[in-house]
């Protein structure tokens, strides 16, 4: 080994080296080092210092080998530890760099930069007994340094020891003299901080007599009043309390948690049962219209007495309420009171009420006299100004109410002539939009999205709701073609990639996962996932910096956000979308050997003119898989040169590379992604993620069975469909699915051997208790009699489970899912029986049958070539030719954007 | 039913999501973890049902000699306009500004063409054109710098414990 001292020139040469790193000027760093390494080649923390700045100059691969020789030559220097520890950190392998950090610290026991990075790393992954430790070493060497204090407070509220917390601040508060005007905000924060930990450790008298004492020093008074009030609150000091949110509703009376703090000091919340007393709502009937004379300007203040009113009291009350919107013409009304929707009567009176205004302004040309009288004025202003626009937009609101309900019919009916009436108005035609695509006609909905669009191109979210109707509608090309529009330097995905757009990426994805594009797919789901590392990840500078801005209170909040991160929905949408894409990579290898036997009883149910038009589409289908997996060989042979070629350039040490050269991405169409060997193991990874953070969603629970079954985990997958019957009860369509498939699953296992196993008895028992006694084919039937009345979802279950189960009966399933007929159904669900139909049970005849009364019903529908839909398209196709072209026909949109400009 | 409020850390992706929507100025997360963990009180929300449709994200100017505050970014869904939403959003910041920071005055920056934030900015909120800065914007455009010098009444008073 070789020695570490250096002689007085080189040991010059490396502190200089050490300066240069930290001044980040990484080529004079890297001289100076070169000149240390020609006379001493093996200087162990020298060579780890030339690692650590080739690291900042993206050469990864050397600058292990530099660290990793320095660390050979020289194990005994806290250097070259601190150096790997802080490689490992910036590749984010934190439980690496911690071990190297303490491997550095036993050699080094009291260096406080070493301590200082190793505190940052465990809070970082919520080693909490390792940060306490830390930050209580680093406060015992220098407690003259006010962020040791701050820091160790804060470690020990994080290991829910709120005294020893406040106690440390407390401490350091009583060295404090006076506080300079500079350091106001900061010693502010520092008081409310300790109000919250007071608060957090159960002493709320206490909490509340730290904020009377420190009011005169705090900056945030809003703040403090928001605190003081929820503390009186749930002190039970209902008058000081109800004092303390009227105050706070004189400072925002737009604010709903106030609203709920004063209801809930006046004890004037809901039940359990989510229902007032008699009494409760004359008290909250005096209470609002106290607070409508008070605060004429509060919105808030007229719309919750829409929540506990009911009956005619509901009825007028919504009658002037709905009124200045209309007038206004406020586009958002619909979505302000779509919640009161849950309520069926509500829904009923909405209606009336607003039908009522619509009849009046046809027949008088403005708004009928109030529901009751109510003492407010009606319209103010010339009737002739505003009738036209109220009349406009009470036909929008009830096309969405139509819509709310199901009445597709009528919705786009009243659309219709809202549009007639103001063609130019181009908030209508996103409207119609999600009405459209309500009503089944994705086309439909992505080209009137695409209108209003055209209508103003400066505003981005018209761009982004015709680009997300593109990709519903597949017209991925035409997506992302659109979204450029908006992206600074013209490289859309790369833009928006960088500003983790992930409402596109997840749309994206699941366009290509449709169009069975799988790599593409994948790519995008990564990237999201990518972006919540990267989230985690973003943490890490705060730690330090809240401290010294004290902070404290929101860096406590975003310590728990982070914590709960990947409970957020585009997490789950991506990784849902990602699993359903492995699985669909792991079922197609067999798909293409499909059993002969399968497929021959396929064939004997047709006709000869249908067999001949099957074996076409099958060949075609064959070709188009061969090309898809040709291409795919090829992409991802090009990605691993590609790959290979990058990490050539990187060791030829290409200069151009350093620094901030963005790196490219070797695979951008995920087509090594889509090659993986394992996609159940991939898929397994995600929902180990998954179940940790979204257990509560029943999506993730359904995957999990599927890629547990698939994978023969037969326990693993009894465990996700108990989770799904927990969330979703028993009697839910999805649910009966995963217990019939699962029992199945066990029956089809082959006998046990001589050998007694303890898995299968468990398996054994499990099952017995899931049929609780009987066979499987009476707990599908129970489910029939029982449940398949209850919704075209129960009824598809029974359905699908009773061919599964006997193949004689498949006859009896059709039936049961055709005679049924399609009325009341969502559309979505329909289109999912005629699949089922059609490609699980394989009954052409009875697809046919069900295609043919869905086309009846959804006259607007794409899929089911509707008589309504884009009436330029009908000439061109015969319904029932191809069902699967719902998402094709490119010329279609043109051609409608192309007739509605002529009407414009 | 839309409520105006503080933002908390909870918000922030959402927010994220709303400009991402409405403008086409983007900044990555960090940016805004960024000015909730120095500012906390400047950030407000408006929240329809749980979706935020609404934002204003506002800084102090530390470095500058006389301490006054800036709006990042503002923006309402294109749903929700009409409300009233934007200049309740932006009043609530410069409160912020004044109460918690002592600002002097609060600046921001703003397209030429944008007519309506213009005459928001302007007309309702009471701001003034400063400068006008030069292709300020990526695509070349220029902004108007503009300011709103606050006016400082009686302090906002506790209502005394009982």
């Amino acid at each position: 080994m070789a020695s570490r001292e250096l002689p007085g020139k080189e040991a010059g040469l490396f502190r200089q080296v050490v300066k240069f790193y930290e001044s980040k000027q990484y080529k004079k760093g890297l001289k100076a080092a070169d000149q240390v390494l020609k006379k001493f080649p093996d200087h162990g923390e020298t060579l780890a210092m030339k690692g650590l700045i080739l690291n900042c100059q993206e050469r990864k691969e050397e600058a292990y080998e530099f660290v990793r020789r320095g660390l050979k030559h020289d194990l005994k220097s806290h250097v070259c530890w601190h150096v790997y520890g802080l490689l490992h950190r910036s590749d984010r392998n934190y439980d690496e760099a911690i071990k190297c950090y303490k491997n550095a610290l036993r050699i080094d026991k009291e260096n406080q930069q070493i301590l200082r990075d190793l505190a940052n790393l465990q809070v970082q992954i919520r080693d909490i007994p390792g940060f306490v430790e830390t930050r209580q070493q680093l406060l015992a060497q220098k407690p003259a340094a006010k962020v040791n204090w701050i820091s160790y407070a804060v470690a020990q509220h994080l290991a829910s020891n709120f005294e020893l917390a406040f106690e440390a601040l407390s401490a350091y508060q009583n060295t404090l003299e006076e506080v300079p005007a500079s350091e106001a905000y900061e010693h502010s924060e520092m008081l409310l901080y300790k109000a919250m930990l007071l608060d957090e450790g159960g002493k709320l008298q206490e909490a509340l007599d730290n904020l009377e004492a420190s009011k005169e020093q705090v900056k945030d008074q809003l703040g403090l009043l928001e605190h003081r009030a929820s503390l009186l609150l749930r002190l039970e000091r209902h008058q000081d309390a109800e004092a303390a949110y009227r105050h706070l509703l004189s400072l925002g009376s737009d604010n709903y948690d106030y609203h709920r703090g004063l209801q809930a000091s006046l004890k004037l919340l809901p039940g359990g049962d989510g229902k007032w007393s008699v009494e409760q709502l004359r008290a909250l009937d005096s209470l609002y219209t106290e607070l409508q004379r008070t605060y004429p300007r509060s919105n808030a203040a007229r719309r919750i007495p829409l929540d506990y009113k009911e009956g005619a009291s509901f009825e007028s009350a919504a009658d002037a309420y709905v009124r200045p919107f209309l007038q206004k013409g406020i586009p958002s009304l619909f979505s302000d009171l779509k919640p009161l929707y849950r309520d069926a009567a509500k829904a009923e009176i909405l209606g009336r009420v607003l039908e009522r205004i619509h009849e009046a302004l046809l027949r008088d040309g403005s708004l009928p006299s109030l529901a009751a009288a109510s003492g407010e004025s009606s319209a103010q202003g010339s009737p002739a100004f505003w009738a036209g626009e109220a009349r406009l937009w009470t036909q929008a609101y009830l096309a969405q109410h139509y819509d709310k309900l199901g009445r597709i019919e009528e919705a786009l009916s009243f659309m219709e002539a809202c549009i007639e009436e103001q063609p130019a108005l181009l908030d209508l035609y996103s409207v119609k939009s999600r009405l459209l695509k309500h009503a089944g006609d994705l086309e439909g909905a992505s080209a009137a999205a695409d209108k209003a669009r055209s209508m103003d191109l400066a505003d981005r979210y018209l761009n982004g709701a015709a680009v997300k109707w593109l990709f519903r509608a597949g017209k991925i090309e035409q997506a992302e073609k659109t979204a450029t529009l908006f992206t600074k330097d013209g490289e859309q995905t790369n833009n928006l990639f960088d500003m983790q757009c992930m409402w596109y990426e997840v749309e994206c994805g699941l366009a290509y996962l449709r169009q069975q594009q799988y790599g593409k797919a994948l790519k995008m789901f990564s990237w999201v996932s990518k972006h919540f590392t990267d989230f985690t990840e973003d943490q890490f500078d705060f730690h330090s910096y809240c401290i010294r801005k004290m902070t404290l209170r929101s860096y406590m909040h975003m310590l728990r956000m982070e914590d709960g991160l990947y409970n957020h929905i585009y997490f789950s949408k991506a990784a849902w979308g990602a699993i359903r894409t492995y699985l669909k990579l792991h079922d197609r290898p067999q798909s293409a050997t499909q059993s002969a036997e399968e497929e021959e009883s396929k064939l004997a149910a047709m006709s000869a003119e249908e067999r001949k038009k099957y074996k076409q589409k099958k060949r075609k289908e064959e070709q188009k898989r061969k090309k898809e997996e040709e291409a795919e060989a090829a992409a991802a042979r090009e990605a691993e040169a590609k790959a290979a070629k990058e990490r050539e350039k990187e060791k030829a040490g290409n200069k151009k590379a350093g620094g901030a050269a963005k790196e490219k991405d070797p695979d951008p169409d995920g087509a090594a992604l889509a090659k993986t060997e394992d996609p159940l193991g991939k898929a397994t990874q995600l929902l180990q993620k998954l179940k940790e953070h979204s257990g509560e969603r029943l999506q993730t629970h359904l995957l999990a069975f599927e890629v547990h079954l698939r994978k023969g985990k037969l326990l693993l997958a009894l465990q996700a469909a108990k989770r799904a019957q927990e969330l979703a009860g028993s009697t839910h369509p999805d649910v009966h699915r995963l217990v019939v498939r699962w029992c199945r699953a066990v029956e089809a296992m082959p006998a046990p051997d001589s050998q007694v196993s303890t898995v299968r008895e468990v398996i054994d028992a499990q099952a017995k208790a899931l049929l609780g006694g009987q066979t499987l084919a009476q707990v599908s039937e129970g489910f029939r009699t029982d449940h398949a009345g209850r919704s075209l979802r129960h009824r598809a279950a029974a359905a699908e489970m009773l061919a599964l189960l006997q193949q004689q009966q498949k006859a009896a399933a059709v039936a049961l899912l055709v005679d049924g007929g399609a009325g009341g159904a969502s559309h979505a669900d329909c289109v999912e029986v005629h699949e089922l139909l059609r490609d699980t049970i394989q009954d052409t005849k009875g697809a046919e049958a069900w295609w043919k009364a869905c086309q009846a019903v959804f006259s607007w529908s794409a899929y089911f070539q509707g008589a309504k839909r884009l009436p330029l398209e009908q000439a061109d196709k015969k319904p029932a030719a191809n069902h699967l072209a719902a998402n094709g026909v490119d010329k279609s949109l043109e051609k409608l954007s192309l007739q509605d400009a002529q009407k414009a | 039913m839309v409520c105006i409020r503080q933002a908390r850390v909870q918000d922030l992706l959402a927010m994220q999501n709303t400009n991402l929507w409405s403008l086409p100025e983007n900044y990555q997360l960090k940016y805004y973890f960024y000015h909730i963990l120095s500012w906390p009180q400047l950030l407000q929300v408006a929240e329809d049902n749980g979706k935020i449709v609404g934002y204003v994200l506002a800084k102090m100017e530390e470095e500058s000699a006389e301490v006054h505050g800036h709006i990042t970014s503002l923006a309402v869904a294109r749903t929700h306009r009409k409300l009233g939403i934007a200049s309740r959003l932006m009043e609530a910041a410069h409160k912020a500004m004044m109460e918690v920071f002592d600002a002097e005055y609060v600046s921001l920056h703003v397209r030429v063409t944008n007519k309506a934030a213009f005459h928001l900015y302007k007309d309702t909120l009471g701001y003034k054109v400063n400068d006008t800065e030069k292709k300020y914007y990526a695509d070349g455009e220029d902004a108007y710098d503009m300011r709103k010098t606050f006016k400082y009444k009686s302090k906002l008073a506790a209502p005394a414990a009982s």
